[in-house]
């Protein structure tokens, strides 16, 4: 564990130098990013001209929701997501070879190597967001509600996370340049409206099969639940969901594996 | 002509090397978008269907919501014109000996993609039509198909402009792929790909005439639905034209500049 701790150090001094190397990129990403906050709470205030309620929730209980979609974005964005971007070049390229011989869990090097260090500052921006969402609600919450709100928050990250990968896992059979990374971009963006906008079985799909339901709906939910057995059902339905999508990419991933043919695959 | 042909054919045959990742991306996509303007459009409309928002009835918006995306998928063609990379590893050098010039060459591809994704567009409105069934107040009309091929080609053409500015930024800076993005999440609020402009606020709608995005998503996907006049589907082509020769004019500049700093070396 701690050797793992020592290596993420290394992995965040390293992207820090590189980032710096690139100045001029450095800006650019957070005018994108900014851009990026805007069009998405530009979006739900023109749909609240129209509207009062949206899926049962107000502006306020709304721009909560967006805060939290943009925070865990941000996390996304400075963590993960260049790791996963590069996946399918090591996979077509042959280049895996080098991550899957060193002497540490080749999916911990894949996943965390790369970290946007310039998309820290669009965390904080985000985190901003988040801050003037809760400020501008006028309930408060009380402090179990926050730290599982936070807790879910964490858990929505894991759980993108997995589904992410399970999109690009398919490159090992495919050979596409991108692997269903479209195909993600197009269906992830059930997880940018609330849960509760959907019904029947399609609600039931976004919260099982392909959970893009949970990842932000559900810590949302919970800091609005004020009944103790819908906070006991979101709790128990989302660690469930994560252990199994845990087992099952594991799974995939060890199965890509044994169908990775190396060098120029 | 023939120049057109081959690069058209090589980049078909590109496309169609990855088919089943092009099918299952194409589905996907469609259903997802079709499922989630039902739900949105769904809750806003509530329980009274009948009623008219954006100047549009709830069918009207669901399809609405279901071409814009697709149409935007469309006029962004290649989406990544690839220049960026060019410039940073030196490989414009290989274009001088090709038989026709480079922004040709790109402009072929950005084509070709757009050709392709209209096909799945059509493909989507067909799989509407059967499935779902159109609007009562959809009307078909064979000119309507004609400005709409049209006006994909000239906000195709557009977009490609604008890409090629972003992307040659990379004469200057190293790592410029952020530029684009900033482009598109630009482009997807201002041309009515993720609400129709209709529903912005009164104030803007002035605006939007004279800015080029109108012309690229709005505009085409209301004149398939027979649901936009010709006098003001003409005046967003014209704005659009405007804007191409102004981009056009920028992009060249833009172009002579960064050659002068090229190396050809790569890095």
């Amino acid at each position: 564990m701690k050797r793992y701790a020592i290596l993420y150090l290394h992995f965040l001094r390293l992207s820090f130098t590189r980032a710096l190397q690139f100045r001029l990129d450095f800006s650019f990403r957070i005018v994108m990013d900014f851009i990026f906050y805007a069009v998405n709470i530009i979006f739900f205030k023109i749909i609240y001209l129209h509207t009062p309620l949206l899926a049962g929730m107000t502006e306020d209980q709304m721009m909560i929701f967006v805060a939290s979609y943009l925070f865990l974005d941000s996390l996304v964005m400075t963590f993960l997501a260049n790791n996963i971007w590069m996946l399918p070049v090591y996979i077509n390229k042959g280049d895996l070879d080098y991550y899957l011989v060193r002497p540490v869990s080749s999916l911990f090097f894949l996943s965390l190597r790369d970290i946007a260090a310039n998309s820290i500052i669009n965390m904080i921006g985000a985190f901003s967001i988040l801050v003037w969402s809760f400020k501008n609600y006028n309930e408060s919450f009380t402090l179990f509600h926050m730290v599982i709100y936070v807790l879910f928050i964490l858990n929505g990250l894991g759980l993108y996370y997995l589904v992410r990968m399970m999109f690009v896992i398919p490159v090992f059979w495919t050979h596409s340049s991108r692997g269903f990374d479209e195909l993600f971009y197009g269906v992830s963006q059930f997880m940018e409206r609330p849960i509760d906008l959907f019904r029947g079985q399609f609600k039931r799909f976004l919260t099982t099969i392909v959970p893009f339901g949970l990842i932000v709906s559900f810590p949302v939910k919970m800091l609005f639940s004020i009944n103790i057995y819908e906070a006991k059902y979101l709790m128990i339905h989302m660690i469930l969901v994560t252990i199994v999508f845990t087992v099952i990419f594991r799974w995939c991933w060890n199965l890509g594996l044994k169908n990775y043919s190396s060098a120029s695959s | 002509m023939k120049l057109f042909k081959a690069v058209f054919q090589m980049e078909m045959r590109n496309i169609l090397a990855y088919r089943f990742s092009f099918w299952v991306n194409f589905f996907g996509t469609t259903f997802g978008q079709l499922g989630l303007s039902y739900f949105l459009w769904s809750s806003i409309f509530g329980g009274n269907k009948n009623a008219i928002i954006g100047g549009m009835s709830f069918q009207m918006m669901i399809l609405y919501s279901f071409l814009a995306p697709m149409t935007l998928k469309t006029i962004q063609g290649l989406q990544l014109l690839n220049i960026n990379q060019d410039i940073f590893d030196g490989g414009l050098n290989k274009y001088i000996i090709y038989p026709l010039s480079y922004f040709q060459f790109k402009w072929i591809q950005q084509i070709t993609h757009t050709l392709s994704h209209l096909f799945q567009l059509f493909s989507g409105l067909a799989f509407f039509a059967i499935f779902i069934g159109m609007p009562t107040e959809y009307k078909f009309h064979s000119l309507n198909i004609f400005c709409f091929v049209i006006n994909l080609v000239i906000a195709s053409t557009l977009f490609f402009a604008m890409e090629a500015i972003m992307e040659m930024t990379a004469f200057w800076a190293d790592n410029v792929w952020s530029l684009s993005v900033l482009l598109r999440f630009i482009i997807m609020l201002l041309s009515g790909a993720w609400l129709s402009l209709s529903l912005f606020p009164e104030w803007s709608q002035g605006l939007f005439y004279y800015l080029p995005f109108k012309g690229m998503v709005y505009s085409p996907v209301k004149i398939l639905m027979g649901n936009m006049d010709y006098g003001e589907w003409a005046q967003s082509q014209i704005m659009m034209l405007v804007w191409l020769c102004l981009i056009s004019l920028v992009t060249r500049k833009v172009w002579l500049a960064g050659n002068l700093r090229y190396t050809g070396v790569g890095i």
